[in-house]
């Protein structure tokens, strides 16, 4: 077997022009996939952030009842023991070693008005300590606001605050349906104006402490959710299941992230068809090497029939052909994944900026994409195409290994 | 010539006897209802799967001007009031000592979280002057022989677009009510429970609303203590009076 990829890397230089051809489409192809494994790595990743730190978690605790109605976000069926809760899942210490924040929150749709203007908006309340480094809207903050430091304190996206009036130490009325079904209204006033330029946050969200939230919806202690945050995201499944069976309690919901809403489903989809998208580049770029194998094949003819004569197998045959389209394939890859490599680098640190494109878009996405850049991403799309390089060679292949030697050598 | 006559007469008097229309039905359930002025306690009962909550308040109203006042006394809403002045509503919340006024869908909201809205509570209108009524086959609720009478929205601005009503032939109080949403489907049930006569009305006394949308879920309605066209001072119906 040695000797026949001696041959094939040989064989292969006998026409440099042809070769190098060949090569160049399959880097091009390679670089191309690596340039999109790494915008889409960025964006969904960007996307997985956002939509776990904002609004689910990597895992979220909740009763049934709230995941069944969970788009309307009722404040009527709350986890009424969740300190409890939270105190057992701290005290575990294998699920207490994959948590790096664990913690209470109750989001709840309002109705806000100001000087005859309506607006829909939704209030994210939880512990303002936690949230900074969870929500971390206070980073957002403009310039002469600051961030929730005493209760009946609220921050406010730029959008809300533009499309209502509010300014800086307004008092912002708050009224919302409570769990004991009734209207109820409290007052806040606005310490902070936060812009993170994501549409979905500036234009609908607005952050108040849990304490006040429990007081306006008559919660008492309880939790709409508790929300969980890991060190890797990717074990959310495997920790979800586990703390479910330490829980063990029929009338709660513990979902990884990746089960909640749409996004988890749309991004699992997502890279199922980025991958189709991929296989299918490396295929158009490869498809000149099986045009050229075809062509090799033809040329050497007589070649094929003297390596029969002298003893060649079919299957030596098909064996060398495969790996001087394999050849090809490999040295286009590694160029390709350097090419591609380099161009995500330089996206890695500087990213493209979509804030036009994304302005009317409501997704949890940042506006600046960073490409994403891993050994394992490389190595994929390397494979891809030195596999795709040897399944266009192996029909030229196969022709080759079923030539009669004396009809070959015959042939001029 | 004789026989014609009586005939026609007694034609006639059947019509008179059995053939109310649908506007005089209403005009007569009116009836129980004008008064100068009203004040009442009632208790309001809440149930909603397993749990029940009680909120009691004082009520009362001026039919000149479409107003009414009621004001909360059960312990945790004590203070709580809402004022009604024709169809707009104004809600006092005691712990934030403000006024909010209440427009739009957040009047379709159940009142203190009951089955009976805002919307509910304010409707005052003639239903004549915003439904096209007809009569339907007679029927019986609870033993009392009722006309039965489809009200089908000629305007807009209704909670309910269709509605039908079983009104007692006797007292003409509406002894069951289903309210439908334009796509036919069933919103709302309500029901009187007791009534007593209180002078030359028939008042309902205890009723019942179920909220179809809501799972498990009904308000009974008691009142006691109903006084009818006592004295009382305008300054009650007053957003200023409401901070107090």
């Amino acid at each position: 077997m040695y000797y026949l990829i001696l041959m094939a890397f040989r064989n292969i230089r006998r026409n440099t022009r042809r070769s190098l051809l060949a090569t160049v489409s399959v880097a091009l192809a390679v670089a191309f996939i690596v340039c999109m494994q790494g915008m889409i790595g960025g964006s969904l990743g960007s996307v997985v952030k956002n939509y776990t730190k904002n609004d689910t978690g990597h895992i979220r605790i909740t009763t049934k009842a709230f995941q069944e109605k969970y788009r309307f976000m009722p404040v009527t069926e709350n986890i009424v023991d969740s300190r409890s809760i939270i105190a057992a899942l701290r005290n575990d210490p294998e699920i207490a070693a994959q948590m790096t924040t664990i913690t209470e929150r109750i989001s709840f749709g309002v109705l806000l008005s100001n000087a005859g203007s309506n607006k829909t908006a939704l209030a994210l309340a939880g512990d303002p300590a936690v949230e900074e480094n969870l929500l971390m809207l206070n980073r957002a903050i403009m310039p002469g606001g600051r961030y929730i430091r005493n209760e009946r304190e609220t921050i406010i996206g730029a959008r809300i605050a533009q499309a209502l009036g509010y300014h800086l130490g307004d008092t912002m009325k708050v009224m919302a349906q409570g769990s004991d079904y009734a209207l109820h209204m409290r007052k806040f006033v606005i310490v902070g104006i936060f812009k993170t330029g994501l549409k979905m946050l500036d234009d609908a969200v607005f952050q108040i402490p849990l304490a006040d939230a429990r007081l306006l919806l008559r919660a008492g202690e309880s939790s709409q959710q508790i929300i969980i945050m890991l060190d890797d995201y990717k074990r959310a499944e495997r920790i979800a299941a586990r703390i479910d069976a330490r829980l063990a309690n029929k009338d709660l919901a513990v979902m990884p992230w990746s089960r909640i809403g749409d996004y988890g489903r749309i991004i699992t989809f997502a890279n199922s068809v980025y991958s189709i998208i991929y296989l299918a580049v490396a295929l158009l770029g490869a498809f000149i090497i099986g045009n050229i194998m075809m062509m090799v094949v033809l040329e050497r003819r007589r070649e094929i029939g003297v390596l029969k004569s002298m003893g060649f197998g079919r299957g030596e045959v098909l064996s060398l052909f495969i790996f001087e389209g394999m050849s090809l394939g490999l040295i286009g890859s590694i160029f390709g994944a350097i090419l591609g490599a380099t161009v995500s680098m330089v996206f890695h640190f500087h990213g493209i900026d979509f804030t036009k494109a994304l302005s009317s878009v409501s997704m949890p996405m940042d506006n600046t994409v960073y490409f994403t850049i891993s050994a394992a991403g490389l190595a994929q799309a390397a494979i891809i195409g030195i596999m795709v390089s040897a399944l266009v060679s192996i029909v030229p292949s196969w022709q080759a290994a079923r030539m009669n030697p004396v009809q070959a050598i015959k042939s001029v | 010539m004789k026989r014609n006559c009586i005939c026609i007469a007694m034609a006639a008097l059947g019509v008179r006897a059995f053939g109310l229309t649908g506007e005089e039905i209403l005009a007569k359930m009116d009836l129980n209802r004008d008064h100068a002025t009203i004040s009442a306690r009632a208790t309001m009962t809440i149930h909603i799967g397993n749990e029940v909550r009680t909120k009691s308040m004082v009520i009362k109203g001026m039919t000149k001007g479409n107003k009414s006042i009621v004001e909360f006394t059960n312990p945790e809403d004590r203070g709580a009031k809402y004022l009604m002045l024709d169809n707009n509503l104004w809600i006092y919340f005691p712990d934030e000592q403000d006024v909010v006024k209440i427009s739009g869908h957040m009047l379709k909201e159940g009142m203190m979280g009951s089955d009976v809205s805002y919307e509910d509570a304010l409707e005052t209108d003639k239903l004549s002057a915003k439904y096209a009524i007809s009569l339907a086959a007679d029927d019986t609720v609870n033993g009392n022989p009722c006309h039965v009478i489809n009200l089908t929205a000629t305007v807009r601005d209704v909670p309910y677009y269709r509605r039908t009503m079983w009104v007692g032939k006797q007292d003409f109080i509406a002894w069951k009510e289903e309210m439908y949403a334009r796509s036919g489907k069933l919103l709302k049930v309500s029901r009187v429970l007791a009534a007593r006569k209180i002078g030359a009305r028939q008042v309902p006394m205890k009723s019942e609303m179920e909220n179809k949308l809501r799972a498990d879920s009904k308000t009974t309605f008691e009142m006691t203590d109903l006084i009818f066209d006592a004295p009382m001072d305008e300054e009650l119906f007053t957003i200023r009076y409401l901070r107090r």
